[in-house]
């Protein structure tokens, strides 16, 4: 019942992107995933650092499908392999647009932040 | 476990798109947990992050909601308009009234636990005085003989002139023993509070401010502490300031002075005039202390085996002394203000009704694109709630509006501010009115909404019928209560014009009162006082305009209850009580009370003369009744003088328009003996003049006072046309009030009518436009409308009368033997009804003659 956002929001209406947004994202940039996939993924992207919670996560994915960012998908690439109740995500055209922009924030984020001396040898 | 806090946490549409899933991802995690500790720390993470992710799904539709409602307020202001203004009105009267009634009835009593706190008084029931004030000698010995109270301590009013500050002044207070302070737990926010040796006889003069008199007079400066003023002639000391909160032991006290009682006070049991408060015992009940103060009662009956008039005690908590009438107001208040409520609710149910079927489009067309019906009652609520959270507002700012009038309720015998203020407690009450309000309208639509299953042509035609069925019970309602409403206004109304016809037993027209209390003990000497009123008198008898003057110890209309004393009538076995007046010669004349048999007091009737009086006409009845009074002999047991009557006068209402009275018996001023109490030495004078307007008259007055002593004050004046007006100002307030009540109340049910038939109308356009094809007249058109209103009014106007007939019944106390079921208003009442719903029905009815069949049937 809602208009996608994509219709008439610029990617960068959504920068800076909330962390767990930008992480999702990145855990579905190269295949579709279930929730307890997005997690696992997160996890060992983070080295354990960031574990999200199952609420935590389906709220993103409640606010960032209304969004557009990902959608639902109906296949399944490994059937066999997981209970047939698991919805997998897919990250939507719009939503790799939304994650390059973001990128490319931080990116310039950490070019101000190099220029100004702030990444030296040591090692916080 | 996991599911039911789901359930309880988040909302359905996230529960059930995502639910499942989370359920999952718990089971898997407690699965891989491997200790019972793990499993423990999964169970916790689990609990706060349906907690927070509940939270915020909530929160995100919340703003959806109200993010649509905000759109559709934008699209179609003016039905928001009427909503917010309907909740305004039902709100606002409401809370107006909860704002009073927590004023004077609910919020505890600004003292020190004031749950322990009771007021004693004498119990005369035999005499007809069950709550009489105490006298001195039955205050102190209660006092010595009580063990259930922590401290008990006595209060009377006292006024004095005071001299030594500016122009003299009259001020009003009360007397206060010095344990009330700690009774009460209360002390002055500036100096001292009274000790036991101010209490005692010889010490120098102390006194205490009220906090509004040291600010309007002194300008708030606590350098006044310690200065002398002259108070009827005797030095005092200003010795503190109460604080603001302090209006005891009525509200317009300005100074307290300690309590003094001489021996001569404690002559007397049968002169009541003062009120004793005292405070509980810990852990001692009320009924205990009552039961206590039994045995006391009649240890001191059994001590004072010469005392006539034997009274028993009667207790009551301090914070249930509201007078009745006051009580019977609020009471007709409330019942308005819940009237009002629920035919705005009905109202408003009603319009979101006639609305929905408006809107059952759009609901189904978002049913159809996966909106829940969930969603959809969700959203309505929210709807609901924004709109009337505006009207809550509106109607908060209304019952601001109303606050000075509603102080017009507060009886000044109550130790609270005049004027209630609208705080924390009355704003949460708004707001739960408010939230119940937006409930109860939105409940219907929301019902609908349910029930019917998103679309097919069976359904909506079957909810619509239901629809229909319950937006003709809310017209039956609205219409029931506005009669009701309406019908006890007119009883109020019939219940005003009758106390305005009411003789008071004097007349009104030209007339002035004001009040020159006179020092002691400088005019304690009976022929000093003579001569200050003749001097004053006569003075003002020779100005232009003035008919005559005259002199009284207390007009009428003055609330006070002091001067019933029992009296002696021979050939009788008990005494019987009699108010106490004391006129200069030519009073009667002066007021206008007719003298019915016999003479008036003449400047013959003095000291040493045979001691005359002259009594009313229900005191004439009382003891000789069908005999001629004039001649006959009485004893007044207070002074034990035994007078013979002069003349018989008509009755007058001294205590208020609409309130029964005693039996009235008057001495003369001249014939008081010296040093005789002062307290009802004449000090209200009246003048009667041809002037239209006798205020004009002040300027010489004063000048008249001055020269015959320039230490006294001219104070309280008043034409008897204000004096009239100010007595029944409580009941013309109320008649503002529910007046107003019903007359929203009517626009309501009108509103409801009318809408209810262009609705109808509108509907069934084609039904109309074919009957008018196959020939019906615009007469049979016309009554079709009118026949549905007519049968909606009568059967609203049954239940209607009904209602109004039982709340009648509850308004008996202030309605001065108008009958509840009085035929005028009724008849009055369900013609107005009658008028509303046929004016309602007007406009539907001409739009169903105007229907144009051709073009009806075409639309088709």
């Amino acid at each position: 019942m809602h208009i996608g956002y994509s219709e008439y929001m610029t990617p960068e209406a959504f920068l800076p992107l909330p962390n767990a947004t930008f992480h999702i994202l990145l855990a579905l940039a190269d295949e579709d995933r279930h929730g307890y996939g997005i997690i696992g993924d997160i996890e060992s992207r983070t080295g354990g650092k960031l574990r999200l919670s199952p609420g935590t996560l389906y709220r993103s994915i409640q606010r960032m499908v209304e969004q557009d960012l990902i959608v639902e998908t109906d296949e399944r690439p490994a059937p066999d392999l997981d209970d047939e109740r698991r919805r997998y995500y897919r990250i939507t055209p719009f939503g790799r647009k939304v994650a390059k922009a973001e990128t490319a924030r931080m990116l310039s984020l950490v070019d101000h932040a190099r220029a100004l001396g702030f990444a030296g040898k040591e090692r916080g | 476990m996991y599911s039911l806090l789901l359930r309880l946490l988040t909302p359905k549409s996230f529960r059930n798109e995502y639910g499942g899933e989370m359920q999952a991802l718990f089971h898997k995690q407690i699965r891989e947990a491997s200790s019972l500790m793990g499993r423990a720390g999964v169970w916790l993470e689990a609990i706060a992050d349906i907690f927070t992710a509940g939270a915020a799904a909530h929160w995100d539709l919340l703003r959806q909601d109200i993010r649509y409602t905000f759109r559709s307020i934008r699209n179609s202001p003016g039905f928001a308009a009427v909503v917010m203004l309907v909740a305004a009105l039902g709100i606002g009267a409401a809370t107006s009234v909860f704002t009073l009634a927590d004023h004077i009835l609910l919020r505890p009593l600004p003292f020190r636990e004031p749950s322990r706190l009771v007021k004693l008084f004498e119990d005369q029931t035999v005499l007809g005085y069950p709550s009489l004030e105490v006298s001195p000698a039955n205050f102190r010995d209660w006092k010595r003989q009580s063990q259930s109270f922590e401290a008990m301590s006595a209060t009377h009013d006292i006024s004095f002139n005071m001299t030594g500050a500016g122009d003299p002044e009259r001020l009003t207070g009360a007397s206060l023993g010095h344990e009330m302070f700690d009774l009460l737990g209360v002390m002055p926010m500036v100096g001292r509070p009274f000790s036991a040796k101010d209490d005692s006889a010889g010490a120098p003069g102390t006194m205490l401010l009220s906090y509004d008199y040291w600010m309007s007079r002194f300008g708030g400066d606590t350098s006044v502490i310690g200065r002398k003023v002259q108070l009827d002639g005797e030095p005092f000391t200003i010795i503190g300031v109460m604080p603001r909160s302090f209006l005891f032991p009525r509200r317009e006290g300005k100074v307290w002075l300690p309590n003094r009682f001489g021996d001569g006070d404690y002559e007397n049991r049968e002169n009541h005039w003062l009120t004793v408060v005292a405070r509980l015992k810990r852990g001692v009940t009320q009924s205990q202390a009552a039961a206590e103060m039994k045995i006391v009662a009649q240890q001191v009956m059994d001590q004072n085996p010469d005392w006539r008039e034997k009274s028993g005690i009667r207790m009551g908590r301090m914070d249930d002394q509201l007078p009745v009438r006051s009580r019977t107001m609020l009471n007709i208040l409330a019942a308005a203000a819940v009237f009002l409520v629920l035919i705005a609710c009905a109202n408003l149910a009603n319009l979101i009704l006639a609305r929905s079927s408006v809107r059952q489009k759009e609901m189904e067309v978002r049913t159809a694109l996966g909106a829940g019906r969930e969603r959809l009652v969700r959203q309505l609520l929210t709807e609901s709630l924004v709109l009337a959270l505006g009207g809550g507002l509106a109607g908060v700012l209304l019952a601001n509006l109303t606050l000075p009038v509603l102080g017009r309720f507060v009886p000044s015998t109550l130790p609270v501010a005049e004027i209630p203020q609208i705080d924390m407690r009355v704003m949460l009450f708004a707001l739960g009115l408010t939230v119940l309000v937006a409930i109860s309208f939105s409940v219907l639509p929301a019902l609908r909404t349910i029930g019917g299953n998103g679309g097919g042509y069976q359904t909506r035609t079957h909810t619509g019928r239901r629809s229909d069925r319950a937006r003709r019970i809310l017209v039956v309602v609205q219409v029931a209560a506005s009669l009701a409403l309406v019908t006890s206004t007119g009883l109020l109304v019939r219940a005003l014009l009758k106390v305005n016809g009411q003789a008071p037993g004097f007349t009104v027209d030209g007339k002035l009162v004001f009040r020159t209390s006179l020092a002691f003990p400088q005019y304690l000497k009976s022929a000093t006082r003579q001569q200050f009123y003749r001097s004053v008198l006569r003075g003002i008898e020779n100005l232009p305009g003035v008919k005559s003057a005259a002199v009284v110890s207390f007009r009428p209309m003055y609330d006070f209850r002091g001067g019933i004393w029992p009296v002696t009538v021979p050939g009788e076995a008990k005494d019987a009580p009699a108010a106490a007046r004391f006129v200069s010669p030519g009073y009667f004349k002066t007021m206008g009370t007719p003298m019915l048999l016999g003479r008036e007091f003449t400047d013959a009737d003095q000291r040493g003369g045979l001691p005359v009086a002259v009594v009313s006409e229900s005191f004439a009845k009382a003891h000789w009744a069908g005999q001629n009074a004039v001649g006959r002999q009485f004893t007044n047991t207070i002074n034990k003088v035994t007078y013979t009557v002069a003349g018989v006068v008509a009755n007058v209402r001294f205590r208020g328009v609409d309130r029964d009275m005693e039996p009235q018996m008057y001495f003369s001023a001249y014939q008081i003996d010296d040093n005789w109490f002062p307290w009802f030495a004449p000090k209200d004078f009246i003048v009667a003049t041809n002037l239209e307007d006798p205020s004009s008259l002040l300027p010489s007055i004063r000048a008249i006072v001055r020269e015959a002593d320039s230490t006294l004050p001219v104070s309280d004046i008043q034409t008897f046309v204000e004096l009239i007006e100010n007595d029944t100002v409580a009941r013309r307030a109320q008649l503002w009030v529910t007046g107003g009540f019903s007359i929203a109340a009517f626009l309501l049910a009108g509103i409801g009518i009318h809408g209810l038939l262009s609705f109808a109308v509108a509907k069934r356009t084609q039904e109309i436009g074919l009957r008018r094809a196959l020939g019906a007249t615009a007469r049979q058109i016309a009554s079709l409308v009118f026949g549905e209103a007519i049968i909606l009014s009568l059967v609203g106007a049954v239940i209607g009368l009904t209602l109004a007939y039982l709340v009648a019944q509850g308004m008996e106390k202030v309605l001065v033997g108008v009958p509840p079921a009085d035929p005028l208003t009724i008849s009055l009442g369900a013609c107005a009804a009658l008028a509303m719903t046929l004016l309602g029905a007007a406009i539907p009815a001409l739009r169903a003659l105007r229907v144009d069949p051709a073009e009806a049937l075409r639309a088709e």
